[in-house]
């Protein structure tokens, strides 16, 4: 009859879990102040995390008279730029790491609705505003 | 000329985007390799992501090794998993899981389109689809070639395998009234007779009748619909689907004997009923 395709769906985990951050790009400048803490992270730290995370591509570029940044590219095309000036080695350490665990998906706002869910509440959620209210 | 050779090296490195090079040790390739779990070379990797109309050292052979091999473990996968699938509905589901589009998409999830090296003006009309399904298919040939059946086989399940498919509407058939005739012949049990279970707004325009298809005392299947021809129609739907979409859970594969000894195989799934 039709000649639909059926469409495959990948769950990520289920099998083999792939890490959605695909490359990491340290921009530094060897001049303004505001560098000196990615400078030491590029010293210090930098060789241990690019060594325990293969599946990342770790580039270091200069990019002289700005601000440090470190940018994650990530396999939905979307990217996260995240400016770390005036930050000392282990906070550049704590950003790195957000933006590994980033899946470069957009931020959603979760404070609105505290329940995420694919099947809504059959019958409604209870609400003493539409309840009988009580007689005497 | 001494201050213009210094000035024009450093002004390359900056702002420099890493541009993909052909050579192998392309940081990207290896990134890569790793995000997917290969444990191998990175010039057979490097091969195995060449399309054919990158250049001579290409991708060909291993496709064609791959695409078998992914044929043969998804194969026989389906074939335990969904015994009574018929034919027409079982090529469906296989190309959902091992079709080009499907290699197409995952590979996309994985960031091989990065990685991936074809022309596409030397590719004779090549769409980026096929180029990526070969590079996948290539990769699980190189798998297979250099880490042999058992990683192949782990590799194909762990990406290809666990991707979900929905088989809730693959088997496509015309008169399922008769159909499920056949079916409750076959099988000796009391022809299909439907009944009404519920009803609501017969008169109005959003009328929703619920309608349970019957061998005796045993409801097959119930549908439903807005009008009672509709929600019979879905009825003898929903009972042929049971029948045919029955899944096993608890099997074993015939490429398990690499591994172990002891093969208990699936029992043969029924034929599907010629109407």
């Amino acid at each position: 009859m039709s000649a639909q395709r059926l469409a495959s769906v990948t769950k990520n985990g289920v099998g083999a879990y792939v890490l959605q951050c695909r490359k990491m790009v340290f921009n530094y400048c060897e001049n303004w102040g505001s560098n000196k803490g990615m400078i030491n992270y590029l010293k210090k730290d930098i060789v241990e995390f690019a060594k325990a995370n293969p599946q990342i591509e770790v580039v270091v570029e200069q990019r002289p008279a700005h601000h440090p940044v470190i940018r994650g590219e990530y396999l939905n095309g979307r990217e996260k730029v995240i400016c770390v000036r005036n930050m000392a080695p282990f906070e550049i350490k704590q950003k790195v790491q957000l933006l590994k665990d980033s899946s470069g998906a957009k931020m959603k706002n979760l404070t609105k609705r505290p329940v995420l869910s694919t099947t809504e509440s059959v019958r409604g959620i209870w609400s003493p505003f539409h309840t009988n209210p009580h007689k005497i | 000329m001494f201050s213009n050779r210094l000035f024009s090296r450093s002004f390359s490195a900056y702002g420099a985007r890493n541009v993909q090079t052909a050579s192998a040790a392309s940081p990207a390739l290896s990134a890569f390799g790793a995000r997917v779990g290969l444990e191998v070379s990175q010039p057979a990797l490097e091969r195995a992501v060449t399309h054919k109309s990158f250049g001579d050292v290409n991708n060909a052979q291993l496709e064609i090794l791959g695409k078998r091999v992914a044929g043969l473990f998804c194969t026989e996968y389906l074939r335990a998993r969904y015994p009574r699938l018929p034919p027409a509905a079982f090529d469906k589901v296989l190309t959902a899981y091992i079709g080009n589009n499907s290699l197409a998409k995952y590979g996309r999830e994985i960031g091989l389109q990065h990685v991936l090296r074809w022309d596409a003006a030397e590719s004779e009309g090549a769409y980026h689809s096929e180029t990526m399904s070969s590079a996948l298919n290539a990769i699980i040939g190189l798998v297979h070639q250099e880490k042999g059946a058992e990683a192949a086989k782990k590799f194909v399940h762990a990406h290809i395998l666990a991707r979900d498919v929905n088989v809730s509407d693959v088997v496509k058939i015309e008169n399922p009234k008769a159909h499920l005739s056949r079916l409750t012949t076959r099988y000796g049990k009391e022809k299909p007779l439907s009944r009404l279970l519920k009803e609501t707004g017969r008169a109005t325009n959003s009328a929703v009748f619920i309608v349970g298809v019957f061998s005796g005392e045993e409801k097959l299947g119930e549908g439903y619909g807005n009008s009672m021809k509709m929600a019979e129609f879905r009825a003898c739907m929903d009972a042929i689907n049971k029948h045919y979409l029955f899944e096993n859970k608890d099997f074993m594969l015939p490429s398990d004997t690499l591994s172990e000894a002891e093969y208990k195989p699936v029992a043969f799934g029924d034929t599907q009923v010629i109407v």
